[in-house]
């Protein structure tokens, strides 16, 4: 226990230090939201003011650059750098390193949320949830489902180039396309058909339901399932195809 | 002195249809220090690799420290301390963060200031491993091997790459655990260092050990009474 807490620690102290995930996870977000909210601030989504749209639709960014760049992106570099297999050669096992792992991303994830709430309160002086738990719930469940998604990111890319070109060609799509900046109903025909192959679009509807009181309702039974359904595919993927060192 | 800590039997290692180890047998005796040579794809960082358990043998029996390594391998691995080719250490991981966070995997080890004087790593300690010179990451290196005041040192090219007196500072390191008995087994290019700092050599060719005794016996063992080091190299490890 004490090795996995030291081991988690480190990873926290690491991804700290990385700007590039700093900058996703803490800066893009939050300056977006900022921006948005000065200009768009009084429009309203399909029935939902601001807030209730884009507090949950910036913390859904958060979750897919934690679980694309501070997440798969990082392993796959440590990889490449044999980080895990000098660890493979101490006591220190893959459960443990695994499980540092998914702490550090619910960790960047619930900060980056904190972030943007603190910035609607404070900021905008915007009213936040009266579904608290429905909505940690919903955020809880799409921060798995992504982690899964960023393991097969890893799983699939040997390079760290790699891994980034996955990672940036998959954000236009989940940025643009799911709802989380641009309103879907603002989106020509075209793009808003293509918006149901893009995972970031039932995230942001389920983290929605949360935020609005929802959750648990039938509306929200097709998005909850298709995360379901991804998180099942990408686990198995994963757990086939995921290696801890190259060869 | 007499002790086997390391017996390999008949151990195969294949990745696809290259096989990197094609039957090894050796043992290795408490205290000693081994050198493992052979040229470049020849098979001796997956014979390495598969003592420090890192890869497993397709076939064959790896025993350390009197235990089989594919049933007992958390055990050994408390009792081992590795160095491989590359640094392969995080990115932003600072010298002393890297000791404390090694140490903390292990339930024995050694006082880290002493091992932290013996490697002069003290002006290093808050500088990043990344940013460290050739030389001082290989001691870091060092440094993390013997966290936990190991009985098996095993060192994959320790000195390759590094300029002539970085290479003799690293090797006096070496030698002043070797002086505590700890036993060494390594890789390395350089044929002075085999002769002068091994009491056998075991030359891999091929995947197969192809000859294994102490320096100077394998250079007794030339036709040519003058041959050298490289010499006993250029005859068993290369083809001719």
């Amino acid at each position: 226990m004490q090795t996995i807490l030291s081991h988690t620690k480190m990873e926290l102290t690491l991804f700290f230090r990385e700007t590039l995930a700093l900058l996703f996870t803490f800066i893009v977000p939050a300056v977006s939201f900022v921006v948005f909210g000065l200009m768009f601030k009084s429009n309203s989504y399909d029935g939902l003011d601001y807030f209730q749209a884009y507090i949950p639709s910036m913390i859904g960014i958060i979750i897919f650059t934690t679980a694309f760049f501070s997440m798969g992106l990082q392993v796959v570099i440590d990889r490449e750098k044999g980080v895990y297999k000098r660890l493979s050669g101490t006591p220190l096992n893959q459960r443990a390193i695994f499980t540092a792992t998914i702490i550090k991303g619910f960790f960047a994830i619930y900060v980056g949320a904190i972030e943007i709430l603190l910035i609607a309160k404070f900021g905008f002086g915007s009213e936040l949830t009266v579904h608290p738990f429905e909505f940690f719930v919903a955020l809880t469940f799409c921060s798995i489902t992504f982690f899964s998604i960023g393991f097969i990111v890893s799983s699939l890319a040997k390079r760290m180039q790699t891994a980034l070109g996955i990672a940036l060609i998959a954000m236009y799509p989940m940025m643009f396309l799911s709802g989380a900046t641009l309103p879907l109903e603002a989106l020509p025909e075209v793009l808003q058909k293509m918006s149901v192959f893009v995972p970031l679009t039932y995230v942001v509807n389920v983290l929605r339901d949360g935020w609005n009181g929802t959750l648990f309702t039938s509306g929200a039974l097709v998005d909850l399932g298709v995360l379901l359904g991804i998180l099942i595919v990408s686990t198995l993927i994963g757990t086939k195809f995921f290696r801890w060192n190259d060869r | 002195m007499n002790q086997n800590v390391i017996e390999l039997n008949g151990i195969v290692k294949s990745y696809g249809n290259v096989k990197a180890v094609d039957g090894i047998s050796l043992q290795v005796k408490k205290g000693e220090v081994l050198g493992i040579i052979g040229a470049n794809g020849a098979g001796k960082s997956t014979t390495l690799e598969i003592m420090m358990g890192l890869r497993k043998p397709d076939a064959g029996s790896v025993k350390v420290l009197g235990k089989d390594l594919s049933v007992s391998g958390d055990e050994i691995k408390q009792q081992i301390g590795i160095q491989l080719q590359q640094t392969a250490l995080y990115d932003r991981i600072k010298v002393k963060e890297a000791l404390k966070l090694f140490s903390s995997y292990y339930e024995k080890n050694r006082d880290l200031s002493e091992i932290i004087a013996t490697l002069g790593l003290k002006p290093y300690l808050n500088k990043y491993v990344k940013n460290l010179s050739g030389g001082w990451q290989q001691r870091t290196s060092l440094a993390l091997a013997l966290v936990n005041d190991p009985e098996i040192i095993f060192l994959d090219e320790p000195t390759t790459g590094l300029d002539p007196q970085a290479r003799l500072e690293l090797w006096a390191c070496i030698n002043q655990y070797r002086g505590e008995g700890k036993t060494i087994i390594l890789s390395t290019h350089y044929m002075d260092e085999a002769q002068r700092y091994c009491d056998r050599i075991a030359i891999i060719k091929k995947g197969k050990l192809v000859a294994c005794d102490a320096p100077n016996r394998l250079v007794e063992s030339l036709v040519n009474t003058q041959g050298t080091m490289e010499d006993v190299y250029l005859q068993h490890a290369v083809e001719m």
